[in-house]
């Protein structure tokens, strides 16, 4: 059988699991609620990463300019 | 809201990467292979597949697959793979995509679907070939139909836990009548998807409520027989066979042209294919994995009030006994759309796909809702 994929238990997907409980925790079964905070946080004008790498690329392209 | 940060689990890296360019055959393999098992060895980092392809073998596409989930010496966890589908994924390729652990498309991408093909058939066909060749191409969209669903359902279940809020709303629009959730999903859905794809979401809910109600007789019979995981596998499978048996005579008792011989042979394999699958370990595995994640979603408001009061070690199996068949539901409903997927050709655009739970996430698309922003921006404790 093509394309098996087995039962993912990787880090990554516990990441996931215990982000989903994170914002059950947080915001009730209403996912709306939190999405809508993350719209917020995306347009608001800090960006929406802190990756330092992407932060610092944006430093660099301002500099060029 | 804590700081968001970037999560490379679920977000492609270019200098990890590996390209799938045009029609996917012996060349391409070979062409791939040496960087892949390179990649695999020199870290456990995940690997990212960008694919622009019209497909092509299936059997070279799956040796590919193969290769990225390679093994190492020291660890069995294949490296994550992260899937980004470029302009056109079709056929094979998207077999690929979906089957990423994290599926991502552009905006502009066209994802396609469809059932197995066989090309070059040499031989004269004649009726006893015919008849093999039919039956060989229904058993392996069955087999595809399963496997892409198991690949998939995390996704369609997001989609679930997504949508569930709005369920209240469209069961008062529509007072007076039962709405299952697999119903209200499809409502939910209605006008977030095209009218190719809702012409398919409706064929499959008709499909499905059949399976609901096969998989209720099933699960009762099963109860009923008590030890049933002392049983034998042929015992099983038997137990199976008479409740689909029982289950055909009854929907068409006022038939009376309709007979077995003539129309069922087909609709029972069919049915036990998904019966075994639905009572098999790893079945039971997912369901507890999905329990896991999203349980609490899927309470009752007058269940959620009781769940806060369970001690903590009760939690799991609480949940378990109250959500299981809610997820079953929907997992009855996304086989029945992975079956369609299988039969003609479907092409999708990228927000389709995301809707019916092929893809994760559609890049630049941040309106829609993905596992990505629930890592990056979720609360801290």
């Amino acid at each position: 059988m093509p394309f098996v994929r087995e039962i993912d238990n990787s880090v990554a997907e516990e990441e996931l699991t215990r982000a989903v409980r994170k914002v059950y925790e947080r915001y009730g079964s209403d996912l709306n609620a939190f999405f809508r905070d993350v719209q917020e946080r995306i347009s608001s004008p800090k960006g929406n990463t802190t990756n330092p790498s992407v932060d610092q690329a944006v430093s660099d392209e301002r500099t060029d300019r | 809201m804590s700081e968001p940060t970037v999560n490379p689990h679920f977000r492609p890296d270019p200098a990890r990467a590996i390209h799938i360019n045009g029609t996917i055959g012996r060349e391409l393999l070979d062409e791939l292979t040496p960087r892949i098992v390179a990649m695999t060895l020199q870290s456990r980092a995940p690997i990212t597949l960008f694919i622009n392809s019209p497909g092509g073998s299936v059997f070279y596409a799956d040796q590919i697959f193969r290769l990225l989930t390679l093994p190492t010496q020291d660890s069995g966890a294949p490296c994550r793979l992260i899937v980004v589908g470029l302009s056109l994924v079709a056929s094979a390729a998207s077999d690929l995509l979906v089957a990423g652990d994290y599926a991502l498309a552009y905006p502009y991408s066209t994802i396609m679907c469809h059932g197995v093909r066989q090309s070059g058939v040499d031989d004269e066909l004649t009726r006893e070939r015919a008849i093999d060749l039919a039956k060989s191409l229904a058993s392996t969209n069955e087999q595809y139909a399963l496997q892409l669903a198991h690949n998939s359902i995390a996704r369609f279940m997001f989609r679930y836990a997504f949508l569930r809020p709005e369920f209240e709303g469209i069961r008062a629009a529509r007072e007076g009548q039962v709405y299952s959730d697999a119903s209200c999903m499809l409502f939910a859905l209605k006008d977030r998807v095209s009218p190719q794809l809702w012409k398919l979401l409706r064929e499959a809910m008709i499909r499905s409520l059949d399976n609901d109600i096969l998989d209720d007789r099933a699960s009762q019979t099963i109860k009923a027989h008590g030890s049933v995981g002392e049983l034998p596998a042929a015992s099983f499978e038997a137990l199976l066979l008479k409740c689909i048996v029982d289950h055909l005579v009854d929907n068409h008792k006022e038939e009376a042209e309709w007979s077995l011989r003539r129309a069922g042979f087909n609709k029972i394999e069919e049915n036990f294919e998904i019966l075994i699958d639905s009572h098999a370990e790893r079945h039971k595995e997912q369901i507890q994995k999905l329990t896991n994640r999203w349980g609490e979603f899927f309470l009752e408001a007058t269940e959620q009030s009781e769940f806060t009061a369970i001690i903590e070690g009760d939690r799991e199996a609480w949940l378990l006994d109250r959500v299981a068949h809610k997820i079953r539901s929907i997992w009855f409903l996304f086989v029945s759309i992975c079956r369609l997927l299988q039969e003609s050709d479907h092409y999708f655009s990228a927000e389709d796909a995301y809707w019916v739970g092929l893809i994760d996430e559609i890049i630049g698309r941040n309106d829609l809702p993905s596992p990505r922003t629930f890592v990056e921006f979720a609360p801290s404790e």
